[in-house]
Order: C-alpha cells, then structure tokens, then sequence
C-alpha cells in the first residue's frame, strides 16, 4: 500500500463565528456514541456506569456529566442513550467499552451530527425564530435534553447553561442548519 | 444661536400646524416629531403617533379611493381594522403593497401612498360612470349575464370586468421583502390591551404568569386613548400608559404591539402577525414581519367591540365615519374629520361623539336618534328624535343630510352609530358558534375552547366599569386554574358609562341606495334581490352578493345585512344565524405565511460527503430529496451530458469508476433478537446469515406490495447494517421503530441510523480490487477467497482509518462499497482517484449509476412504486415458506398471482436507431392502442453505451413466457410507436461472471 493519507474535515468548518452577543462555535474533538440497553441487563450496565462514571443514568429528557472524558449522557428515548465525550482517536466505542465492557450495544454517532455550541444574552431570541420548544428556563431546565425540528431539520438540543445550548443537527444538511441559525442572528440583531 | 433654534421651531411646528386644517391645536400628538408623507404625489405632513389615516384626515383629505364595482367616491370610515374604504397602495415598484388599510399604517417620514380602483385623477374618474348603470349590476349579474356565449366568459367578459373593478394591483414583480417565522410560549396569551386586556396583563403579571399581551395597535390601551373616561381617579389614556409602563418592567410579560392575532387553533395554539419594519423607512434587511406560533396554556380575549354602520340613502360619501372612530380621530390624533358635524345614532354611545366634539368646540348641526325617547338632550343643538336620515349630498364629500322629516342639513361630516359588535371571530374558529344577545343586539361567544375565556366588551361588557373589572377577574381565575397565588390586587375602578341601544338596522323608507357592505359596494336592494331569487341561507347570501368579503371580512357589514335577511325571512336574528368565521382574523400577506422558506431556503440541502470534491469537479447536480448528488462530471471537451455519462459507463466497465453511495439509507441492527427481526421484516430468511456475509432483502407492506429492498451485511451474530433505497431511508426506520415498539417489544433489537455516519463510495469494474488494495490496510486479503462476492469485513484503511468493505455489486461488475467515518468521506474520493490514476479511474454520478443498474436488470425506484409485487419484479422464489413475514398472508392473493400477472422484462427497440421513451404502455402487435389492449408499461429507460442502443425494463403481462415477442411500446403523449421485442431483464452479464471474479 502507498502511503496515503486521509484527512478528516469537520462538518461545516466554520470553528467560531461572533456575532454581537451570541457565539456559535462548531464543537469538534468530541465523539457521540449512541448506546442501548440490553433486555434485561439494565442494572448491570447501570452498575457499570456508576462504577466508572460516578453518576446514575439520566432520566429520558435529561442529561448528565461526568469528569470521566468529560462525557454527558443525554436520554433520548427508552433504552438509548448518547454519550458525548472528549475523544481523540478514531474509536470511539472501544475507547467506551474499555470502561462499559460491551454491556450495552452501541454505535458510532460521532460523524452523524453536527455540534453547534450557541451562547450569549441573545440566544435565546435567536432560538425562538427557528425552535418550537419552550425554551423557558423553568421549563426547559439546565441539562434538559429534547429532539426537535428547525426548520424541517432534526435537532436534538441540550441546556448548558441558561443562554447555553448544544444542538445537534444531521451532518449532511448542517450547513442548510448553520444557515437557519445565521439568518436568526442577523434577523434580530 | 441656541436661544433661537426653539423659536425656529415653534414656527415651523405652528406651519405645519396651520398645513393641516382638521388638526385641533390640543392634544399631546401636536408636540411630536413631525414627518412629511406623499398620497398621490403630494407632499402632506402629519406627526408621529399618527396613522395614515388620521394624517390624511388631518389635512383634510377625506377623499382617499374609488369603491369596488361602481367607482363611487369613498373616504375614511373608521379608524382600525375593520375599515373598508380607506385602502391604498404602500409604497412603490417592487415594493408596492396593496389593498392596505390607512387606518392601521403608522405614519413614518417618507411614507408614499397611493389611492386605488380609478382611471384618471381620484377626483374624476373615468370609470364612475359604472355607477349611472347600477340598476344593471345588482347581486348576480355577472352570474346571470355572462352565461353566453360560453366561450366568451375567459377571452372577453371576465378579462373587461377584471379591469373595471377591484381593489389594487400587485406590483408583478417577486416580493424583495424577506419575512420571518417564530414560536413563542406563556401561560396567558392576552388578546388585545384594551381597558380588559390592561387589566388582565397587570394582574396575572403581578401574579408572575408568563404573560404575552399582543395588541394589533402600535399603542397599547385601545380605547382608553380614544376616550375621556377616568380610571382609579386618572385620565383614561393616562391610566393606560401608566398600566403599561408597570407592565414593561415586568420580565414575566412580553409585550407584542403591532402584532395582530389572526388565528385560534387546537390545544391553545394561536396565530399572530407581528408587524417589524413596516413602519420605517428603511428596514435594514430585517424581516418586515413575522409570523408567531404561540403555545398558550389559556388566553384571554379582550379584542373589544366594533361599531356598525346604519343603512340609508347614499350613506357611502366621504365624510360619513363612524361615531367612535370620529371620537378616537379628536381624542387621540387631535383630528376632526369635519368643521360641521351631523350626527346620528340609535344608542347612547352616539351621543360620547356629541359630547368629545362640542367639548373640542366643533360645530353639530344636528343630533338625530332614531329612538323616540332618550335620556340625552342638548339645548345648544337640534336634536331629532324618533327620526332618521333618508338620503344624503354631496359629490366628493357631503354636503348635507335628508331627514324623514324631509329637512335638509347642511354638513361637511356625518357621524353614524348603529351599535357595537363585539368581536368574537376567536371564538369562532374552532367552531364556536356564537349566540345572539337581545339587550346588546349583538352576538356573544359561545361554545368556545375550553382554555379561552373573554373578557370585556369581547364578552358584551361595553361598560368601562365593567370591562375592567372582567379582565382583573379572568386573569385571576386562570392563576387559581394554574395553581398559583394571585396578587391580591383589586380591580381597576371606573364608572359605567350608558350604553343603551336598540335595534335600529336600516332607514326603510330611503329611496336611494343604502350600501349595507361598503368594501364591496353591497346595498340593501342586493340582498333584497339575493333573498328574492332564492339565496335565504346566511352562507349562500355571502356567497352570492359578496357580503362581508375581501380585507374587511364584513366586520362592520355583516350583522347589518344578516338583521336584513332576517327580516326579509320573517325570522329572527338568531334563528338566521351567521356565517362561520374563520382565521385569519385580519389579513395576512402569503410572504408572511411563506417565511424565510423562498427560493433556495425551501428546504434544506443534504449534502454528500463527497460534495467539495464533485463541486472542484464542475459535476452537474440532481436533487434527489433533499440530497444535492452528483449527475455526472463533465470534461471540458464535453458539449452533451451523454457523453459525459458513456464515458463514465464505459470507464468503469473496462477499468474502474467510483460513486458517492452514501445516500442510500443505513440503518444500523444490534441485538440478541435482530436476526429474527430480519426475518420477519423481510420475506427471504436471514437468520441462518453467516457473519461477513451480506445478503439481498426484500420488505413487503402488510398488503402484499413491496415496500423497498436492499442489502443487509451481518458484521457481528448481533449486529447487522442494513441499507434501503435513498427515497425510502426515512420511511423504511420509521416501519422498523413501529415494528419494534408495537409489532415485537418483546425482541431485543435496537436501532439507529447510520446514514450520515459512514461515507459509503461504489468502486466498480474490473479494476476495483486492484484500486483498492492500494488503500486498503496491508494485513486485509482482498483477494476473491478471502472476500468473495456478498462478502463484507470490517477492515482498516490509510493507516488505521476504521472502515467498512462490502462487497456487492449495482453496476454487474466486479464491485465493492467501501465506507469510512464521514470525515473522511471527501478525502477518501481524492486518494481513490489519486490510487487510480493508473487504472484510468473515472468518479460516475447518478445517469451512469441509473444505466448500469438498468443494463443489469436491476429494480429501483421506477419499479418499486407502491403498486409492485416481488411477483411483478420476478423475486417470487426469494419469498421464503418456511416462515412468517409481513405482507405473507396478502401477497398469496388471487389477483397478485395470476399467470398473466406483470412481469419484469427487459426491452430493446426493434430498429436499434430509436430511442425509448419512459412511460409508453405496451400493445400487442396489431391491436388498437387503448385501454383495454394495454399490457404494461417501460418503466426505467437508458441509452446502453456497451449494446450501443437503447433499452429499457418494464412490466408485461406473462412477460417471462413471451421473450422474443415483439410488441408495440406506445406514447400517447408523445405521439410515438415503436417496436420492441422482449427479452431478459438483465442485458450484461447475465449469469454473473463479472461480479463473482
């Protein structure tokens, strides 16, 4: 074999955009690991995870952090969860399952979705153009997680902080996504 | 210098002042910024705070349109959204915006109108003499006229009336404006800040509800602004701006002016219209409006009353208002519309005008109430009771008014109150059907949803007093109803003011026309005639005269004409009942509606992993869904696309081409139970599927049809990746998830997607083993032992780099998908065409993919079409007997396995020159091309670079016992016949040498 080489390019590619008060940043380095839970064997994986993780599994619609690579567990949907963690290698689930040791099934997710990091006093004005989701602080609470559609995109969003999210949007129309999120911003700023 | 600059304006102020001849010289507006607009081209000045309207009237403009069929003169009616006269066009070329309604557009400097429907100046038009033929164009002429000769009604009748009569013309050209869209969430929508809307805000706001309040107004208070009442010992409109300076300061409350509510809908969901930019000269390329989904938990709706008119002779000329909207135009604009004022009524409320008009010194020459007996009287005036008005003159403006008594009085400006409708359209479009109130003579809500609850005049309330009282009220039980504390405030405190009335609908003995719908010029004798000729029913009367119609929707017409045909009937109000409202509320341009999905916005773009690359390529691209694919990649000596794809074709079949595969749907299978899943989705069996193997599946719908088909590897004893068709990625998880959840929860089988995980490339042709071993990690055997044909492995490439080999075949030929992590995606292509360059290595798209596939014999998305069987695709021997699927029991239906069933064939032309057309139905030779001989249909069609000529596939009848036939393919539409002889489906390669080697 020659020697070539692949080079990886991140979904949109644009790292950091400012704008007035709200910041987008596209998260990279990070691996999304989509588990699910075995019939039956939902104490075990949860011992698992406890044991490593210092934390107990989210309930579905919230999310969780533990120090362990700086993972977050966000519950989807019964039995399947994503974990979101830092990540250098191009092996996500054994990186995993050097802690998990295959209790639960998992897939690679991490070049499925874009992550789009939005912040700033303005984000929450920026979301409501696109997003149907009562973003209410006392209903869509910090670490809240909950699938949604903007603009006719699957997004699957998480609360960071009070004008924090992560939203994951389909890698293949991140750029259409990234675009929605453009035109929000300079809609209202 | 400085000391001088206040004196220059007081005389510039004091300019513009006398500038404007119906501008009182009180009233806060007066010390505004003042602004210079156009109507009609000339320079006008009003202040800020004003509408066009009040602008327009202020300088004395009381002619502002033509009316909708005769051309008649018309000015300002009333001062809101129900105005029917007073519509023009907003601004110029491209920008031009018809039909709006002066009364609602707040003045900006620079603002330029234009008056509509008339040929010639305003003052004279041409076509007014449309209306010397009134006793012709009555309800129904056009309906009764134009009925021959037929043919006429397109070239000739409807062309003429079409530009006789309507309202103002679009500029033609496509909307530069851009629009925007947005959801919003609160406890309590308040549906308009009025006396009851104020009061309800402030006290659900002091509640800490999350509380919007939205108001189609630019100023909050309604007719507090327009009136001279006092609240809590404060001046109406000082009370207003008060409650909504405390209610600004409360993060709890959203406050949306110009923002109108147009729609109710189910679970508390409402329409709203937010008016952003409209209102300055330059937007800044924001969105001129926005159109809000707002999720309420409970709404209050406070959207007040609307004043109807009184039907009588000639009571259409500009200068006739209504009494309320005359008051507002004083109190809150310092406009009066006229220097000698009429007024008539048949209420109490009538008389607020007399009292707002003389307390501003104005001139009434008279004050006429129909009502015998009232409590009002006023020595400094003539007051007539117990009579009406007849007939009216004046050509461009009114001149004087006709008593019954047969008096004549002169005035410049009549004063009409004939009651006040509360509006209730909310309530009604969830079919809420509203019931009529003898006292208020008006119609209340009723049946309305469950989270809604009126307030105020909405709720009959006309009494100040009262109304306030009613929004405190209703906002308190809907913060007991959410379970929280109120604030323990009272309610704001006012008197009620005399609202009596009777119901007084039209001046019978008027000779002359009395127009009931003045927007589209509907009179009293058109709804005489639309009863006479049969149209009883409220609904079809609308339909047949035009009643309550266009941008006003009849707000200020339609309980007139219905009271008209309820006496015509000799029925009650009630038992006539009313049309069925419907949003929107107001109107509601398609821009807004549309949002910011135009042109490309559409909808979103999927883009391959491949794209950068196919783009650096000059590749021409196809939508497929939402996925951009490449079609095929042009070289410069390249003028036709079909040398393009030959090439391509012929590239691959001798040496080797790739293709960017990732679009086809993966979805991804883990679980101890996922092989009997297989088996049961599909109908041939994958249980016994060996690991590193990959096996073709056919899924059937519960009827028997085939739902799509791919193929499914099985990379682990549990963990599979099956693929479907690229149209039917989204559909065919969505049937698995419900398979799982309903069908089978008890298997343990777990799903996801993995479409946009890994970039999957076909590498086909001969050389495709040579081209990837090149890339392909050095401790992977690729060699036809290791990896023989529907083999598949989990290997590396590029030092490390994780990915997925499988080989199967679309194209016939020796072939493989290779698919890494999507970040690789691009670069992969860019190192397989480097590897390949010394096997002539060409990328394909889709044209020479869809060739192949068709010269193979290969079903895709013309064949599976929702009305095929496996039978039809000739795959009846893969439908497993030795166990249950879905779509088992219906596909052995009678009629699917009959033997003359349709049957996938392939086809070439009898005369190989001829091109074959998609979509011909096949007919035996001799026979005549309808119906009844039709035998089948070509479904897919391609021009085959390797046979020379072209050939298709399709489905006839008994088709695999008629190979060798020639029949007749046959395009109706096309005009076209030509001969083609049947043969197998499968034009290269048929026993599949290649693809094994």
């Amino acid at each position: 074999m020659l020697n070539f080489t692949l080079k990886p390019e991140p979904p949109i590619g644009f790292k950091e955009k400012i704008f007035k008060d709200v910041k987008l940043i596209e998260e990279t380095g990070l691996s999304i690991v989509s588990m699910s839970v075995p019939k039956n064997n939902f104490k075990q994986l949860e011992k698992r995870i406890f044991e490593n993780y210092k934390i107990k599994l989210p309930v579905i619609g919230k999310s969780k952090t533990a120090k362990l690579n700086n993972s977050r567990f966000l519950a989807l949907q019964p039995d399947q969860y994503f974990i979101i963690f830092d990540n250098k290698t191009n092996y996500p689930i054994e990186e995993l399952n050097k802690s998990l040791r295959k209790e639960g099934y998992f897939s690679d997710q991490s070049d499925s979705w874009c992550i789009i990091n939005i912040s700033g006093k303005n984000t929450i004005n920026v979301l409501e153009r696109i997003c149907p989701l009562n973003l209410s602080s006392d209903v869509f609470t910090i670490g809240n997680v909950n699938r949604t559609s903007m603009e006719h995109i699957g997004v699957i969003m998480v609360r960071i902080t009070i004008d924090q999210f992560i939203l994951l949007s389909p890698r293949s129309s991140s750029s259409s996504f990234y675009h929605a999120i453009v035109t929000s911003i300079e809609n209202i700023l | 210098m400085n000391e001088l600059k206040p004196l220059a304006n007081q005389e510039s102020k004091s300019r513009f002042l006398n500038d404007q001849k119906n501008r009182l010289k009180t009233g806060q507006i007066i010390n505004n910024k003042t602004m210079s607009f156009k109507f009609n081209g000339a320079k006008l000045n009003g202040f800020e705070g004003d509408t066009l309207a009040s602008a327009l009237l202020a300088n004395d403009q009381v002619l502002v349109g033509r009316s909708f069929k005769y051309h008649r003169p018309r000015g300002i009616f009333s001062s809101g959204t129900e105005e029917p006269n007073a519509l023009v066009s907003l601004g110029s070329d491209e920008f031009q915006e018809p039909n709006t309604k002066a009364t609602t557009i707040k003045l900006f400097d620079g603002l330029t109108a234009k008056s509509q429907n008339h040929r010639g100046p305003l003052a004279f038009d041409f076509m007014a003499a449309t209306d010397f033929l009134h006793p012709f164009l009555s309800a129904g002429f056009y309906y009764k006229t134009f009925m021959w000769p037929k043919s006429f009604w397109e070239k000739l009748y409807e062309p003429i009336i079409r530009s006789a009569a309507g309202l103002g013309a679009l500029s033609g050209k496509p909307d530069p404006s851009s629009y925007d869209k947005g959801f919003l969430h609160c406890d309590i929508l308040i549906i308009g800040a009025g006396p009851s809307g104020l009061a309800a805000a402030l006290e659900a706001g002091r509640s800490k509800l999350k509380v919007i309040l939205a108001d189609d107004d630019f100023l909050l208070g309604g007719r507090l602004n327009s009136e001279k009442f006092f609240i809590n010992n404060q001046s109406s409109d000082e009370w207003a701006k008060n409650a909504v300076a405390e209610i600004m300061q409360m993060s709890n409350v959203r406050i949306m002016q110009r923002t109108s509510i147009y729609g109710s809908f189910d679970h508390g969901i409402f329409g709203g219209l937010e008016i952003k930019y409209d209102h300055f000269k330059h937007n800044h390329k924001k969105p001129r409006q926005v159109l809000w989904k707002i999720y309420s938990k409970f709404s209050i709706l406070s959207s007040g009353a609307t004043e109807r008119s009184i039907a009588f002779g000639n009571n259409d000329r500009p200068g006739i208002m209504l009494a309320g909207s005359i008051r507002e135009y004083i109190n809150r604009w310092s406009v009066c519309p006229g220097k000698n004022v009429v007024v008539f009524t048949n209420n109490d409320d009538g008389w607020r005008t007399v009292s707002d008009l003389k307390s501003n010194n104005i001139k009434v020459s008279a004050v006429i109430d129909v009502r015998k007996e009232t409590t009002f009287h006023d020595k400094e005036m003539p007051v007539y009771t117990g009579t009406s008005i007849v007939d009216t003159s004046g050509r461009l403006r009114i001149s004087s008014v006709t008593l019954s008594t047969g008096e004549k009085i002169p005035c410049d400006c009549l004063a009409v109150s004939g009651g006040w409708n509360p509006n209730v359209h909310l309530t009604c479009h969830q079919r809420g059907k509203p019931v009529w109130n003898d006292a208020l003579n008006a119609f209340l809500p009723n049946n309305i949803p469950k989270t809604m609850k009126v307030a105020g005049a909405t709720d009959g309330l006309l009494q100040l007093g009262e109304a306030l009282k009613s929004g405190h009220l209703k906002a308190k039980e809907i913060t007991e109803l959410l379970g929280k504390k109120d604030s323990k405030s009272s309610a704001p405190s006012a008197d009620n003011e005399s609202v009596k009335n009777t119901s007084f609908w039209h001046v019978s003995e008027s000779k002359k026309r009395c127009w009931v719908d003045l927007q589209n010029d509907v009179t009293t004798k058109d709804i005489k005639i639309s009863f006479m000729e049969g149209f009883k029913s409220v609904e079809h009367l609308k339909r047949y005269s035009t009643l309550g119609m266009a941008t006003d929707q009849g707000k200020t017409s339609n309980i007139l004409g219905l009271a008209i045909l309820a006496e015509l009937s000799g029925k009650t109000i009630p038992e006539t009942g009313t049309t069925i409202f419907r949003p929107p509320y107001t109107p509601v341009p398609i821009g807004a509606f549309a949002g910011r999905s135009r042109g490309k916005d559409f909808r979103p773009t999927r883009l391959t992993p491949s794209h950068n690359f196919a783009k650096n390529l000059s590749a021409v691209f196809v939508e497929t869904g939402m996925w951009m694919r490449a079609q095929w990649y042009p070289k410069e000596n390249e003028s036709h696309w079909r040398q393009s794809v030959d090439r391509e074709v012929l590239q691959t079949r001798s040496s080797v081409g790739i293709c960017d595969v990732t679009t086809l749907g993966k979805i991804d299978i883990q679980g101890a139970d996922s092989a009997e899943f297989l088996n049961k989705v599909y109908v041939n069996g994958f249980g016994r599927l060996p690991v590193g193997k990959v096996r073709y599946g056919l899924m059937l719908r519960e009827d028997g049809i085939v739902m799509d088909d791919g193929t499914t590897a099985r990379l682990d004893l549990n963990h599979f990746v099956m693929t479907t068709t690229t149209a039917n990625a989204v559909g065919v998880f969505r049937h698995l998830e419900f398979c799982r959840q309903c069908l089978w929860p008890d298997l343990d089988v777990h799903l996801i997607s993995s479409t946009e995980q890994w970039a999957q490339i076909a590498v086909a042709g001969p050389n495709s083993r040579k081209l990837l071993e090149k890339i392909v990690d050095k401790d992977h055997d690729l060699s036809n032992e290791a990896l023989p044909y529907m083999g598949c492995k989990e290997i590396t490439v590029c030092n490390k780099i994780p990915s997925r080999l499988f080989r199967i075949s679309f194209s016939g030929e020796l072939a493989y998908e290779i698919a890494v992590p999507t970040r690789y995606g691009n670069s992969l292509f860019e190192i397989l065409m480097q590897a390949g360059e010394e096997f002539n290595v060409t990328p394909y798209g889709t044209e020479a993919l869809g060739v192949m596939r068709v010269e193979k014999g290969h079903a895709a998305g013309n064949e599976l079409t929702g009305q095929t069987t496996a039978q039809n695709l000739g795959l009846e021997k893969m439908m497993s007997k030795q166990k249950d699927y879905i779509g088992n029991v219906l596909s052995k239906r009678v009629e699917l396995n009959r033997d003359n069933k349709i049957i996938l064939m392939g086809f070439k032309p009898v005369d190989k020159s001829i091109e074959l057309l998609a979509g011909s139905h096949f007919i035996s030779k001799g026979k005549t091309a309808c119906t009844d001989n039709d035998e089948g249909w070509m479904s897919s069609v391609a021009f085959s670079p390797i046979l020379n000529h072209s050939i298709g596939l399709g489905f006839i009848r008994n088709g695999s016992n008629r190979i060798g036939e020639i029949v007749t393919a046959v395009d109706l539409l096309r005009n076209k016949q030509i001969d083609v002889e049947i043969v197998s489906p499968h034009f290269v390669d048929p026993e599949g040498e290649k693809l094994r080697a």
